[in-house]
């Protein structure tokens, strides 16, 4: 048991300053993004012994912090009415600073921008984590780099 | 800015990011919910228990979900390191108190309640008054009598709106189910600007100083008997040997807000123990040193050769057993409990270690009594002195300074320490000295507890 624990404690660090950036970019806030790294790694933490593969560490528990984001938003939209913006456009996203931008992409089409660029995660990874077809998370990167303005590579880099 | 200069520069903002401490709080939170299941699996009907627990109290079904409030709550316990630990594995009792009084609204938050000792958080909030402070009193749930415990402030000089705290302890026995806490608050503000009377006589007794309070609340605070049950008691039993002095652990009790240990001094030692510099190290290694502040340790009034000392507690750290490491003491001799002091010849029969009697002067109807000691130590005179028909008395002030009356300077590390006898006509005295001599370690002392 404690020798897992420690596995997990050693590859949890690794992978945490990645994890901290995606959540602060999906949540919007450090202290909410802290909140929500607290809760996916204790998560993680409880149900690691039935991670069957640890090759897949690093999307699993990235997996894990995604729906506790998730959870966190709708929990949040009952408070307050802002969010996402309900039908997206160009023009809208324009007038916004990218971060806040980001924050406000349809949840599909955030996710795959934060892991994709933001994370340094493949498109193969991204589509691990979010558990779709790679070739749907191709479309989902194209139309949120359309959406955001950016003109970075869409490629795989693997 | 275009949108990939912008990408670059949010890239760099996020790569700056300093990453929360995240893992090691997992760590403890997992280990605290394992304790929790295996001190239940004790139980005979530990899961069904655990279930109704969880299903019946809404605080505990609470604290297992998450605790509102936590990040500012974390920020408010800084100065205890077992409050923090608690905070960290969201041992917290929430509750929701508001009440206003005038131009002043009170909420009472968070509690972190164990066996002993109850942590109330709260906030004032005032347009107002700028700056106000409470002086607390703790009465029986029913409003009647001041219940037997310690109470004060943690922290002063918060601005309002901001978390505040105050600590209530109880000493011989447990926390009840319910308390009235009493906040009369203080207008600090109004009070620096008033006029103060001078006072021409340094050492006279002032009378209690009666403040105007502005304000006065009331809250009933009630206890899920969950965290009130919260503690453990480990007979010790070990022998050890500190200065040619024999010494037994006799209990090691672990709160969730501190760790008591109970050190027992044998009949046939010389000196009955008064202090005891020492830290913890669990069976995992983790480090946990003694209380510096509010109550450090309890001596047994019914036997001086009891003693109680508080550290930091292990209650959140799955330990096996704890070692004490010993690295000093302080000895009171049997039958050095007084100390004569000719006050005409200025002459005292002998003093602790390290301190020096310098002078004793007539004033008028007090002597004044001026000692050298050790500017990091205590005072080495209680406050309690007593005259040749055995009559107690007390002094109620003192100055401390480099100079002596003459202009002497104190050496390096030593202050005078000066203190009247008010209204003592005689010409001895029976001083009661704190220690009468000190040891240090060579190397720790050690003794181990099981913690099981």
């Amino acid at each position: 048991m404690r020798l897992e624990w420690k596995e997990f404690a050693e590859r949890a660090e690794v992978a945490k300053p990645r994890l901290y950036r995606t959540a602060v970019l999906y949540l919007g806030s450090e202290a909410a993004a802290e909140e929500a790294l607290d809760e996916a790694l204790y998560k993680g933490l409880h149900a690691c012994r039935k991670l069957r593969q640890p090759e897949y560490f690093d999307t699993w528990l990235t997996r894990i912090l995604l729906n506790v984001c998730a959870d966190e938003k709708k929990r949040a939209r009952q408070f307050l009415n802002l969010d996402e913006l309900p039908e997206p456009s160009t023009e809208v996203f324009d007038a916004l600073p990218l971060r806040e931008a980001v924050r406000r992409l349809p949840r599909e089409l955030k996710s795959v921008v934060i892991l994709r660029y933001f994370s340094g995660y493949t498109l193969k990874e991204v589509a691990e984590i979010m558990d779709i077809p790679q070739g749907t998370a191709a479309t989902r990167q194209r139309r949120a780099l359309e959406l955001l303005r950016l003109e970075l590579g869409e490629e795989e880099t693997e | 800015m275009n949108r990939n200069a912008e990408y670059e520069q949010l890239m760099l903002e996020l790569e700056a990011l300093a990453v929360p401490n995240s893992v090691e709080r997992a760590m403890r939170r997992e280990r605290r919910n394992r304790c929790l299941v295996r001190s239940l699996t004790s139980i005979a009907a530990a899961f069904a228990l655990f279930v109704i627990m969880v299903n019946c109290s809404t605080t505990v079904a609470y604290a297992c979900s998450r605790v509102p409030g936590l990040r500012e709550l974390a920020a408010a316990v800084t100065f205890s390191r077992s409050l923090s630990d608690a905070v960290d594995n969201e041992y917290v009792q929430p509750v929701n108190l508001s009440e206003t009084n005038g131009d002043i609204t009170v909420k009472v938050e968070h509690l972190i309640v164990d066996q002993r000792n109850v942590t109330v958080f709260y906030r004032f909030l005032s347009e107002k008054y700028p700056r106000l402070e409470a002086d607390p009193r703790v009465l029986a749930a029913d409003g009647g009598a001041s219940l037997p415990c310690t109470y004060g402030p943690n922290e002063w000089d918060v601005p309002n709106g901001e978390l505040r705290s105050t600590t209530i302890g109880f000493v011989n026995e447990d926390v009840p189910p319910a308390l009235r806490l009493q906040l009369k608050l203080r207008d600090m503000e109004a009070e620096e600007k008033a006029p103060r009377p001078v006072n021409a006589d340094v050492w006279a007794d002032s009378p209690q100083t009666e403040f105007s309070y502005v304000a006065e609340f009331e809250f009933l605070l009630e206890f899920d008997p969950y965290f009130t049950a919260q503690g453990k008691h480990f007979a010790g039993g070990q022998r050890f040997t500190l200065d040619s002095q024999t010494l037994y652990v006799e209990s090691v009790d672990v709160y969730p807000s501190y760790l008591n240990l109970t050190i027992r001094g044998d009949e046939t030692n010389t000196a009955w123990l008064e202090s005891l510099k020492f830290y913890l190290v669990t069976d995992h290694g983790e480090r946990f040193n003694k209380v510096t502040n509010g109550i450090v340790s309890v001596k047994n009034s019914e036997d001086p050769g009891t003693i109680s000392f508080r550290a930091d507690s292990t209650f959140f750290y799955d330990a096996y057993a704890v070692t004490i490491c010993m690295t000093g003491a302080e000895w009171l001799d049997k039958g050095a409990e007084t100390i004569h002091v000719d006050l005409k010849h200025a002459k005292a029969d002998f003093m602790p270690e390290g301190a020096e009697f310098v002078s004793a002067k007539r004033e008028g109807s007090r002597w004044v009594v001026t000692v050298l000691q050790e500017s990091s130590a205590a005072q080495v005179f209680m406050q309690d002195y007593y005259d040749v028909a055995g009559n107690r008395y007390e002094y109620h002030s003192w100055t401390s300074g480099a100079s002596s009356d003459h202009g002497v300077t104190a050496p390096e590390g030593y202050s005078y320490c000066s203190f009247p006898l008010n209204d003592y006509p005689y010409d001895e005295v029976w001083l009661t000295p704190r220690y009468t001599s000190r040891w240090t370690a060579d190397a720790p002392v050690e003794a181990t507890v099981p913690l099981q």
